[in-house]
């Protein structure tokens, strides 16, 4: 019974964490496109789409969500490789660091 | 030679072999979703993910030789083997570790024909479990853990199963609906490529993660067969060869791509679009690092698969196929049972026959039954230049349909 106490509180840790990485950071990726894509892009009178750039706030924002993306990815990297040493990653103040296993 | 040393040469062989099965039937976790949105060609993204499995496997530098200690007993704390099984060279363990290597590899190939994805992790603990309940009975096995940390067969491969889809296809679920929320109005042709390199990403990290983990498995097994032959003696670390060995065969399976498997998950259980993909396969890599960062591994196999599922009910218009989720479930459900009957009944043949001709018919059967099975693969061959045909019905590729293509 201990070990079904243990296993969904983990499963329900994984879940929230899970949730908000695994389907946070890929809304955020695609908010970033969504950005850099431009508005939608309205069909002319001859039947050709006009083709509008983004502007600088647009393309900040994007800059933004990428960078968080990419943050997420170094963590993940740094989980992979800190597994692989038999190491694990701790979070102070949101920086990342490798430190022995507990 | 030795007989001695012919059985740990089999024990050795077969374990490669499985990392080779556990590269191909893996492959598809990562890189079906990318396939089947064209965001990188078949060829291309098998190349991708081997790569990124050497990379994954050479980075296991602590590798835990306590490899079985999660589900049997055959191994003591720090990861040595028993000592009542280590006379005559460490025979019953290595005939025990043969019979669960052989039980692993049969069922993935068995399940790679039948191109269902199913655990190869859970192949090869199935194998070992079944191998050592012949060899030391029921109490061999430990069900349950002692209550301080997940343990034992229940806590490390039953529940895993059962909660693991659930998990990823919830996450992946609402990370489609997000994204599609979010992106789905734009021009198709100006966000696709920036979800490409989001799948990009996200393959590349999974099929990492998937060196490190899976490639450490067999290392520890390799190793553990080492010390019980005594050829080897140190519990800390493993041979240096025995890393490259394993490294490169699982990435040669990875790069071999398990065919069959990667177009049931790309085509078989929904269709897939770019912004769906990406949500999918970030979806999978959160769930397994996120999982084994808090140090409750799931499988990659099921994660993937309950992402690309939950990422089909999340889309609005999507098309579920849920008889072919149906076989796959059963295929997970039947992984530890029949990978231990056959891990079970290896060892009783490679027991009860004296000598070194009992490990001798286990290698001539697994050579058969592989052989055999590769053999009935090749009337319906399933390869890079058909993966991506319309499902019709089943995995295989009529053939008025791929003379169209």
């Amino acid at each position: 019974m201990e070990t079904l106490r243990l296993v969904f509180s983990a499963a329900w840790e994984i879940l929230w964490v899970g949730l908000l990485l695994g389907a946070g950071l890929p809304a955020v990726f695609a908010a970033g496109v969504r950005l850099l894509a431009g508005p939608a892009a309205p069909v002319a009178e001859d039947d050709s789409e006009v083709v509008r750039r983004p502007g600088l706030p647009q393309r900040v924002l994007a800059g933004v969500c990428f960078a968080v993306v990419l943050y997420g990815v170094a963590v993940g990297i740094l989980i992979v490789v800190g597994g692989g040493m038999g190491k694990e990653v701790t979070f102070d103040h949101l920086i990342p660091a490798l430190v022995p296993k507990s | 030679m030795t007989a001695a040393l012919l059985v740990l040469l089999f024990v050795i062989a077969t374990a490669l072999f499985f990392d080779f099965t556990n590269g191909f039937h893996d492959t598809g976790n990562a890189v079906a979703a990318s396939i089947a949105t064209g965001a990188l060609k078949p060829k291309v993204a098998v190349a991708l993910s081997a790569v990124m499995n050497l990379v994954g496997a050479f980075l296991s530098v602590a590798v835990a030789l306590t490899v079985t200690n999660a589900v049997v007993r055959i191994q003591g704390d720090d990861g040595a083997p028993m000592p009542e099984l280590v006379g005559n060279h460490g025979h019953a363990l290595l005939v025990i570790l043969l019979a669960g290597l052989v039980g692993g590899i049969l069922w993935n190939m068995f399940t790679w024909l039948l191109g269902l994805p199913s655990s190869s992790s859970h192949a090869l603990f199935g194998g070992i479990i079944g191998a050592t309940i012949a060899a030391q009975g029921w109490d061999g096995v430990k069900w349950f853990g002692d209550g301080t940390k997940i343990d034992g067969v229940v806590g490390k491969i039953v529940m895993p199963a059962v909660l693991s889809p659930v998990i990823a296809g919830v996450i992946a679920l609402t990370g489609t609906f997000l994204v599609h929320r979010l992106a789905g109005k734009g021009d198709p042709e100006r966000t696709g490529n920036g979800f490409r390199w989001g799948q990009i990403g996200a393959a590349s990290l999974m099929s990492l993660a998937h060196g490190t983990n899976d490639a450490q498995k067999t290392m520890g097994v390799i190793t553990l067969a080492l010390i019980a032959y005594g050829s080897w003696d140190d519990t800390t670390s493993i041979p240096f060869w025995v890393k490259v060995i394993c490294a490169l065969a699982i990435a040669m399976g990875t790069y071999l791509g398990g065919w069959r498997i990667i177009r049931t998950l790309s085509k078989g259980l929904v269709d897939i679009t770019r912004p769906q993909g990406m949500a999918a396969d970030g979806a999978s890599s959160a769930v397994i690092l996120t999982s084994s960062h808090l140090g409750f591994a799931l499988s990659t196999t099921q994660v993937a698969s309950g992402s690309i599922l939950g990422s089909g009910v999340g889309r609005p218009g999507a098309h579920v196929r849920w008889s072919v989720a149906g076989r796959m479930v059963l295929a997970w459900l039947l992984t530890l049972p029949s990978a231990g009957v056959v891990g079970a009944a290896m060892w009783v043949v490679g027991h009860q026959i004296p000598g070194v001709w009992g490990p001798l018919a286990v290698m001539a059967l697994l050579l058969v039954g592989a052989g055999s099975m590769y053999l009935r693969s090749r009337q319906h061959v399933i390869s890079h230049h058909n993966v991506g045909e319309v499902w019709d019905g089943g995995p295989q590729v009529r053939k008025s349909s791929s003379r169209v293509a």
